[in-house]
């Protein structure tokens, strides 16, 4: 699009960017109810991130052209290493490419090497995994929550729209596309983006304090078992604050030299973001601002079609809240006992729980008490630095707006996550929303590192020594020596099903399980207990027309120890198991100790206890079957009957 | 008269006469043996001498590129290729080959054609003879084939197999290793074909309009022999455009040859030699002058052997495999029944077949536009780009092939294991699309970065996950059927025991001993006390059954006789079709008569 430069033109151009927002905000909050806006995010969700994701594409090749980088000099001049690249001085390319790289490299193993690379957030994991699944089977972008493997191909059925964004899914299911079907694809994924992040650090600090902070962030970073965790899982919130950084980063590179290209990365960055997790929509806010201000900053309104299409590509995100909204349990109400999911009654509660994490001592938070104090010290340091007007803690106009931006934004964000019902930081679930307030205080803790440096020269090797030291001394024995996630049943599960599951790669067994997603993103048909309870008949039906290879049932089988502790004792998992012993005749296969008050046992079932008058007859079969292997049916409808029973 | 110009016509005409006169007896002889030969010296012949045909094929091709040909494809087509078009190659090749190896499940996918194609191939390698065995029982101290036949298929392939067997030792992956190799040279004739006619950029859009095809995918990871029918196919293309580029008697005898091989690689693809032969008059027409080649006059006896296997199979019916009530192998009727069949397959939309959507939309409207196109072109092609005549001489060939396989009377393309046959006629889509795509491009180069997005987005929309459901692969319940029973063999069954199954080919090919379920009790009771002497460990029977609507009973009566007369133990059972079942049973001793 070309400079807008009448008034016409900029009314004209305004005019359509408030009409694209407002069709936006209509499609997205008014011309749907929950059911319609729930199929509509199955149906065109992917389609919406796949042409997001095109656009970054075209984008990013059009920035490269633009600057012309076609050799990695050219790359070097982008990343800010002209003069280094230019000199060809081997040592200096070694000190300010080489070695960080390797740093950054190694760096990502210790913290790959530091913990299990396994699920570990609860059903966030599968649930994604399951969006992922059909996202690449299918082109839909609804969580499977049933598969059924007939005829020895896996039919997704029955999937629900879940609340969480969709771009993670949507990069599992493009690693799926080009390296082949995983379950645990989101820990490749992870891996993957563990360097990516660390490096974005390091080039972050490097670029805007010295290299010294680029070291020092990454030291940082890792002090916090938190990271590793999460590093080492298949959850999304690695993603979250990657992009978070690379939507910081295009905005500042906006900033810098407004051009259309630029905008238009920028652009798609914080879309991206913004489908990431449900929060980083907020960062909307800095983005927008900074348009803003490059408009009155030059004293013109210049825009690209991206730009009036930006509101659009948000409708999904919009019909996904409309869904969770209408879907009590999305909230999770019942897991807090509370009545309201937002409250500001919850805020003193929740500065206890984040100053528990934050400041923890005994270990048993993944929390790094080094860097909550540096922290503090360094804001207070800083403080007092603003007020002094001392040039230490200037860095350019630019990069100072975008660091405000952004940090005010993962500040909205905390405080946020302290009137939400769920927003005990203590607790390991809930600890990793805590991610992109940590990265401020990385942040905040190297550019007063910076500025305490610039009167002490020796203080940079002081600090990288001290981080090393506590990274030596206390988080790697701390991760070495504590499972966190050890309260957790369901993670529990879930990595039981898994490797069981793997005995029988070769066959087509039926699993009864809750949960059962693990199963089923394994390439295994899968049942919820509930289902299968309801129909028994059904599946004692398929039991005698051999349909699956075998029927097995996972559940946790409380101790003796549990019932004595009285009656809420692993309740749940009690009654489970009780309707599954009604249900059916069992045989246990094999059985694994989770804690002292319970055990998983994944069994055989042998038979469905059921009355005659009960059972289901087919009453049709096959007359007979050709050399080809070919069926004549005694009756058209025998196979839609054949599918109809079975237990969905 | 005794200038040395004048003597060299003279003697170059008497050449020509001598030329045509052992290529008129060669014909000759080669027609009148096909005529003459009966069934059981025609089967012979092909067994025992089969191999050798092809083995000079390759013997003739080899001394035609160690002469003094000229292939020269550096200076034809990779002489311009600097560091961009090398890059946009050699990416857009390694795109192609990622989108289609990147979701590969190597094995069978069409059972019993790749175990038959494998056991030729065993044989090939073992005997030099073109062979199936069917069954094989122990002899002394190891085994004999007791039951064999001559396949009715080409046996190129096996050929092919066959000799990666004689240089790494025998392996059941080498099927599977040999389509994989083919399926990479394929992707690069096929960008050498684009390159010749357009550029880097033509060739990468050619590569990437195959790589949408799920199709090709699946048959790459197989053991079929349709990929090396279609790589040869475009092989030939290839050699055409290189022969009208520069018409020469070697390259006449090149691609003559090579047109031979194309012809033993599947049974429909004799119909491609008339083009060739056309576009071998083309030149001689372009050079004014007549070549005649030693190689094409070879070609003629060389032909012999698969005119007699086509003479063999086309009598008899049994090798039709005509079922269903069908009369005859083609007729009108089957082609008019089978047309929804073929629009329901290359238009499909869902994920329900291995089909390429945008080939088969873009390809049909390309198609009759590039055919459009050879009457305001064909001077331009005719005289620089030699891919649009030889397109034009071809197309109509790849329609008839594919009229062929849908008046065949199982040619209904739709079905899983029929659907393979459309393979050939993609080639002409591609064709089409790139010659539409490169007349545009003359007037609106946009026309390539947008070709290039748009086949992106669908690879990424549809091919992929087509491929990654590898619809071949999981949906052959047979295949998963012998897949089980190769893991069960392998783990609780001994490997000296006998087998009853209907299917004995795998076993055979596996080195199994096993028999036909077809058995009266007193040779059961010789099979059990073949146990009891201590030959074999023990007995394994094989049972497929089907669900009556009451209960599993068997496909055939032959079961019933056994269970009558045998107490069997069940070891597994599995069902891989909704309603049917297999059941694998150990024969534990005979039981009484009952009175």
């Amino acid at each position: 699009m070309a400079f807008l430069l009448s008034v016409t033109e900029i009314v004209l151009f305004v005019y359509i960017l408030a009409l694209s927002a407002g069709i936006a905000i209509y499609l997205g909050f008014f011309a749907f109810d929950a059911s319609t806006a729930s199929r509509m995010v199955g149906s065109y969700g992917y389609v919406s991130i796949f042409l997001l994701s095109v656009c970054a594409f075209f984008s990013l090749c059009k920035l490269f052209i633009d600057n012309k980088v076609r050799c990695f000099k050219s790359l070097g001049q982008r990343l800010g290493l002209t003069e280094i690249i230019v000199s060809e001085h081997r040592k200096s390319v070694l000190k300010h490419l080489g070695y960080p790289a390797l740093f950054v490299v190694l760096i990502s193993l210790l913290v790959h090497w530091s913990q299990p690379n396994e699920l570990k957030i609860m059903l966030d994991e599968c649930v994604l995994a399951a969006t992922s699944m059909e996202m690449h089977y299918e082109r839909q972008s609804n969580a499977v929550m049933q598969g059924f493997k007939l005829d020895g191909v896996m039919s997704l059925g029955h999937g629900i729209v879940d609340k969480r964004p969709l771009f993670f899914p949507f990069l599992l299911s493009l690693l799926h596309d080009l390296t082949g079907y995983r379950h645990d694809q989101g820990l490749v994924l992870n891996a993957l983006l563990t360097p990516i992040f660390l490096g974005l650090n390091f080039w972050i600090a490097y670029r805007f304090l010295n290299i010294f902070a680029g070291y020092m962030v990454v030291l940082l970073w890792v002090t916090v078992p938190l990271f590793s965790i999460v590093a080492t899982s298949g959850s999304f919130d690695l993603l979250n604050i990657t992009m978070i950084l690379v939507s910081l980063i295009a905005t500042y590179y906006y900033l810098q030299s407004p051009t259309y290209t630029r905008m238009n990365c920028m652009l798609i960055a914080c879309l991206l973001l913004a489908q990431t997790r449900y929060e980083s929509v907020l960062f909307i806010i800095p983005v927008g601002l900074s348009l803003l201000y490059v408009w009155w900053r030059e004293r013109s309104i210049r825009g690209t079609k991206m730009l009036l299409a930006t509101p659009l590509f948000l409708v999904v995100y919009a019909w996904q809240r409309i869904v969770m909204n209408n879907e009590p349990s999305y909230w999770q109400l019942e897991d807090t006992q509370s009545a309201v999911a937002f409250s500001f009654g919850f805020i003193d509660k929740n500065l206890r729980h984040a100053f528990d994490f934050f400041f923890s001592i005994n270990g048993d938070q993944p929390n790094s008490i080094f860097l909550s104090l540096m922290f503090v010290f360094a804001l207070l340091y800083l403080v007092v630095r603003i007020l002094r007007r001392s040039s230490a803690v200037v860095v350019e106009r630019e990069a100072t707006i975008v660091f405000v931006g952004y940090g005010a934004v993962c500040l909205l964000g905390i405080c946020i996550l302290m009137t939400y019902h769920w927003g005990q930081l203590d607790d390991i679930v809930a600890s990793r929303l805590a991610l992109p307030f940590i990265m401020l205080q990385v942040f905040v803790v190297v550019l007063a590192l910076r500025a305490l440096s610039s009167s002490c020269n020796q203080m940079n090797y002081a600090a990288l020594v001290v981080v090393s030291l506590y990274l030596c001394i206390f988080t790697r024995p701390t991760l070495a020596s504590i499972d966190y996630q050890r309260f957790s049943t369901t993670q529990a599960q879930q990595m039981f099903l898994v490797d069981v599951l793997k005995d029988y790669e070769q066959e087509n067994p039926m699993v009864i399980a809750q949960p059962h997603l693990a199963a089923i993103t394994s390439n295994h048909t899968a049942v919820f207990p509930q289902v299968a309870f309801k129909q028994l008949a059904r599946i004692d039906l398929h039991m005698r027309l051999k349909s699956f290879s075998d029927y097995f049932v996972v559940y946790l089988v409380p101790t003796q120890l549990a019932y004595e502790l009285g009656d809420e004792t692993f309740l749940e998992a009690r009654e489970l198991k009780a309707s599954y012993e009604t249900a059916f005749e069992l045989e246990t296969m094999q059985e694994s100790k989770l804690s002292e008050l319970c055990y998983i046992r994944f069994a055989r079932i042998k038979g469905v206890k059921i009355t005659d008058a009960d059972r289901i007859e087919l009453g049709s079969g096959i007359a007979e079957v050709s050399v080809t292997g070919r069926p004549k049916y005694t009756d058209d409808e025998v196979l839609s009957a054949f599918l109809k029973f079975l237990p969905r | 008269m005794n200038d040395p110009e004048t003597r060299r016509k003279n003697e170059s005409w008497g050449m020509l006469k001598l030329r045509f006169l052992c290529l008129s007896v060669f014909s000759i002889l080669t027609l009148f043996g096909v005529y003459i030969s009966g069934p059981s010296f025609s089967e012979r012949l092909i067994q025992h001498v089969g191999y050798y045909f092809i083995f000079v094929t390759f013997v003739v091709i080899y001394v035609l590129l160690k002469s003094r040909i000229r292939l020269n494809f550096r200076y034809f087509f990779l002489s311009k290729l600097g560091s961009r078009s090398a890059l946009l190659g050699g990416l857009s090749i390694f795109a192609g080959a990622w989108v289609l190896y990147v979701h590969a499940d190597f094995g069978p996918k069409i059972v019993m054609d790749e175990y038959i194609l494998a056991s030729t191939a065993r044989n090939l390698h073992e005997k030099r003879e073109v062979l199936v065995t069917e069954r094989i029982v122990s002899y002394g101290e190891g085994t004999i084939a007791v039951d064999t036949f001559v396949d009715k298929r080409p046996w190129l392939y096996p050929f092919w197999v066959a000799s990666v067997h004689d240089i790494f030792g025998y392996n059941d992956w080498h099927p599977y290793l040999v389509n994989a190799v083919i399926g990479l040279l394929f992707i690069f004739t096929v960008y050498l074909l684009g390159y010749g006619f357009a550029g880097p950029r033509g060739g990468a859009v050619l590569v990437l309009l195959w790589s949408t095809l799920p199709l090709l995918a699946q048959n790459i990871c197989g053991g079929g022999m349709e990929l090396l029918n279609v790589f040869l196919l475009h092989l030939v293309l290839l050699l055409c455009v290189f022969y009208l580029k520069k018409p020469s008697s070697r390259r006449e005898g090149l691609l003559v040859l090579v047109g031979v091989l194309l012809t033993y690689s599947r049974y429909e693809s004799a119909l491609f030699f008339v083009p060739i032969l056309m576009v071998v008059g083309l030149g001689w027409i372009r050079a004014k002058q007549v070549f005649l080649s030693w190689g094409s006059i070879l070609a003629v006896p060389i032909l012999f052997a698969g005119l007699l296997q086509l003479k063999l199979y086309s009598g008899n019916e049994a090798s039709w495999e005509l079922s269903n009530g069908a009369e005859t192998a083609f007729s009108a009727d089957y082609f008019f029944a089978n047309i929804p069949n073929a629009l329901n397959f290359f238009f499909s939309y869902d994920f329900e077949f291995a089909n390429s959507l945008l080939l088969s939309v873009f390809g049909c409207v390309a198609f009759l536009v590039a055919l459009m196109l050879g009457r305001t072109e064909w001077r331009r092609y005719y005289y620089e780009r030699p891919l649009g005549v030889v397109f034009l001489i071809f197309a109509v060939f790849f329609a008839l092939q594919l009229v062929v396989v849908v008046a065949f009377h199982a040619g209904q393309l739709d079905r899983l294991f029929v659907s393979r046959y459309a393979l050939p006629f993609h080639g002409v889509l591609a064709l089409s699309i790139l010659i539409v795509i490169e007349f545009v491009a003359r007037r609106y180069v946009a026309i390539w970065r947008i070709s290039f997005s748009t086949i992106g987005i669908f690879i990424v929309l549809f091919t992929l996950p087509m491929n990654a459901r590898a619809i071949f692969t999981e949906r052959s319940f047979a295949v998963r059927e012998q897949q089980w029973l190769e893991r069960i063999s392998g783990r609780a069954i001994r490997d000296d025991s006998i087998i009853i199954d209907r299917f004995t080919i795998p076993w055979a090919l596996r080195g199994w001993v096993s028999i036909g379920p077809k058995l009266e009790r007193p040779q059961l009771i010789s099979l059990v006390n073949v146990v009891s002497e201590g030959r074999h460990p023990a007995i394994y029977f094989v049972e497929r059954l089907h669900y009556d609507g009451v209960e599993f009973v068997s496909h055939t009566e032959n079961a019933n006789i056994l269970h009558a007369n045998l107490k069997l133990d069940l070891i597994d059972e599995q069902s891989f079709r909704p309603l049917q079942l297999t059941r694998v049973y150990q024969v534990v001793q005979i039981l009484p008569v009952l009175e």
